[in-house]
């Protein structure tokens, strides 16, 4: 089995961030390979900033957005894990990471204020990939598959921190209660 | 006087004796036609966005002409830009200058609604922004590029070199053929494929489409943003497609 993260010896990894490998490596846990070499994978383990009832996720505090979609996009099972005080009845809490070619930067910051957001370059941080990141405040998002296909189609935009497209299959929450799992309608 | 760069051309073009100096001059005469045009714009201070390859490197050569109102140009090439610093004109960086006037570039096809494949000399993402940042597209090439059905010329997509094999998969969904142009790195750290065989009678719908897969920074069509107008040269002269003349 391919594992996105994996606890025991036996699970292969795909790197979605630079600072998860070498946590990985040091504890010798894993055998990495890249994406290109290893074909779609079995399982995706991540973590949201947000999720909403339909497993619809908001992603990208850490700036890993586009390797993080890039891998659950090539999953066959995606598990979001979580604590209970990232569910929400609505994704419009947090930033709205935006990972956008430089060049581009002031040219896509004008088409997200078009959608009344209000973006804010993360100064100073730079992807994996060579890009800047921009921070949209105040965006609504009560359609989110939508709004992940206005911003896709933005010229210079890479990739943005909404994942309604592809929603997680499980979720577990931990909260004071213990651990509750949510499973998305028509998966088992 | 323009580069006499080498022009890749289709396979199935028919080379005769003298056909290639046919195709520069029928680019000088484009792009002579694009300045008479940019230089009619009511504007003093001109913003100018400029393309990248053969045909957009005649242009560049043109510009000395009405160095005097030209503000700013914004190159999509670190190729382009250089060549514009050599001829002495004033280049900037597209975040320091906000929207442009005027966006001046080549296609590697075009159809009758001004919907473009661009991206052969692995720019595509740098000239899709320009585009997108300016007001007017004027898009200039020599007959041979304008086609019935947007397709034959490959259709590149810029991917992050992670999702390669994953965009791939996606790609092949859509019918097409991906091949992975090897040895190509582009300005922005990424990796080309080229979709061969795609028959894209509804250039707006595949853009769409290609836009929405995780991985792909950029595809080479430009429908959802044409060319405003299209200027073909041909043997009788230069030919002037509006886009607006069909809406």
């Amino acid at each position: 089995m391919t594992f996105e993260t994996g606890p025991g010896s036996d699970h292969e990894v795909k790197r979605p961030s630079e600072g998860l490998m070498r946590l990985a490596r040091r504890k010798q846990m894993t055998r990495e390979r890249d994406l290109n070499a290893s074909g779609p994978l079995d399982v995706y383990v991540d973590g949201a900033d947000e999720i909403n009832s339909a497993l619809e996720r908001i992603k990208g505090g850490g700036a890993a957005l586009s390797r993080e979609k890039t891998i659950a996009g090539a999953s066959e099972h995606f598990i979001c894990m979580a604590g209970q005080s990232k569910r929400v009845s609505e994704l419009d809490l947090f930033l709205l990471p935006v990972e956008t070619i430089p060049m581009a930067r002031s040219h896509v910051a004008r088409r997200l204020a078009d959608l009344s957001g209000t973006p804010i370059w993360r100064d100073g941080v730079i992807t994996d990939n060579g890009n800047v990141v921009l921070d949209v405040h105040g965006l609504h998002l009560n359609e989110p598959g939508r709004i992940e296909s206005l911003i896709n189609q933005m010229v210079g935009v890479v990739t943005n921190g909404i994942f309604a497209h592809r929603p997680a299959d499980d979720a577990f929450l931990a909260g004071s209660e213990g651990v509750q799992r949510i499973t998305r309608e028509g998966r088992s | 006087m323009c580069s006499r760069g080498y022009t890749p051309l289709p396979d199935n073009t028919k080379l005769l004796p003298g056909a290639r100096v046919d195709q520069q001059a029928l680019k000088e005469q484009v792009a002579e036609a694009a300045l008479e045009r940019v230089a009619a714009r009511h504007n003093d201070r001109l913003l100018l966005g400029i393309g990248t390859g053969t045909t957009a490197e005649c242009f560049i050569r043109t510009l000395p002409a009405i160095r005097s109102r030209i503000e700013a140009t914004v190159a999509s090439s670190e190729r382009s830009a250089a060549l514009l610093r050599e001829l002495g004109l004033p280049v900037m960086d597209l975040n320091s200058v906000g929207p442009l006037d005027v966006y001046v570039d080549g296609a590697d096809e075009a159809n009758a609604q001004l919907a473009l494949i661009k991206g052969g000399g692995a720019a595509l993402t740098r000239e899709k922004i320009v585009a997108a940042a300016s007001e007017e597209f004027i898009c200039i090439a020599d007959a041979s590029k304008r086609v019935g059905v947007l397709g034959v010329f490959p259709l590149p997509v810029e991917v992050i070199p992670m999702a390669r094999s994953h965009v791939a998969r996606a790609l092949a969904q859509l019918g097409g053929q991906p091949v992975w142009r090897e040895e190509t790195i582009t300005d922005n750290g990424n990796l080309i494929l080229d979709v061969h065989g795609l028959h894209i009678s509804d250039p707006l719908d595949i853009e769409t489409r290609i836009n929405q897969m995780a991985g792909v920074v950029c595809n080479g069509l430009f429908a959802n943003r044409p060319a405003d107008v299209l200027l073909l040269g041909t043997s009788a002269g230069v030919e002037v497609v509006s886009g607006s003349a069909l809406s």
